[in-house]
């Protein structure tokens, strides 16, 4: 049973990467895109522990890697500045890491049901977002760039997601 | 949901990060099932009835 399912896995990534080769004989950003889903997709399908963690963290470097170069080529940030905020990243990963490692259990059944209940109720404050600052923008009662609305919902949905689970984790259940 | 965890816990000595430990859970989760402020999965109520040499029954009183 175990080999059959090792050996879907393979397949499933065999044809992701084919699928990926030749999408870069039409387009390059085409081909970074697909191997972005790809690896995403591959993580989440499979049911081996190392096949759906390694994929997702190589998209997940890939997507910083895409954010650090839009953000380069439209005169973001600064390089110190995305290095401070990757350093400290890379600290709360590292801490996250050595608990599992002194074999602290960092979720549960619990805590991944608050997680996603936070999840799909900060979306829910993120899509009001949108409609109040579309029909702002729309009414002319302020004039909004690209770069103001899409930071206004990033921002909203990580701290209605932050707060939310906040009150939920202290509450004790998802319910 | 009202349980008999911490009493059954402390019959057989066993902290709150024991029995986590034994069931692969956070220790804040028994915090909260021994409050009765979180009902388990069915897998889970069997994890810690098991952990507490105890029926699902006698752990958690329905």
């Amino acid at each position: 049973m175990a080999q059959k399912e090792n050996g879907k896995q393979q397949l499933i990534a065999v044809a992701a990467a084919i699928l990926v080769l030749l999408s870069a004989l039409v387009d390059a950003r085409l081909s970074f895109a697909l191997a972005i889903a790809g690896l995403f997709a591959i993580s989440f399908l499979m049911k081996d522990k190392l096949w759906r963690q390694a994929p997702f963290i190589l998209a997940s470097i890939m997507i910083a890697a895409v954010v650090v170069v839009v953000l380069n080529s439209q005169g973001g940030p600064s390089l110190p500045g995305l290095a401070i905020g990757g350093l400290v990243g890379a600290i709360i990963i590292a801490l996250a890491l050595y608990r599992r490692k002194k074999g602290v259990v960092l979720n549960d059944e619990r805590t991944i049901a608050i997680h996603n209940r936070s999840m799909a109720y900060s979306w829910w404050v993120s899509y009001l977002m949108i409609a109040i600052l579309f029909w702002f923008d729309y009414s002319g009662y302020m004039k909004l760039t690209a770069i103001q609305f899409g930071g206004a919902i990033l921002f909203t949905m990580l701290i209605s997601h932050a707060l939310i689970k906040r009150y939920l984790l202290s509450k004790g259940d998802s319910g | 949901m009202k349980t008999r965890i911490k009493e059954l816990r402390a019959r057989y000595g066993m902290t709150q990060e024991d029995l986590a430990k034994k069931v692969g859970v956070r220790r804040e989760t028994i915090v909260f099932l021994e409050q009765g402020r979180y009902n388990p999965s069915l897998r889970l109520a069997h994890d810690v009835a098991k952990a507490l040499k105890s029926k699902i029954d006698e752990v958690f009183l329905f």
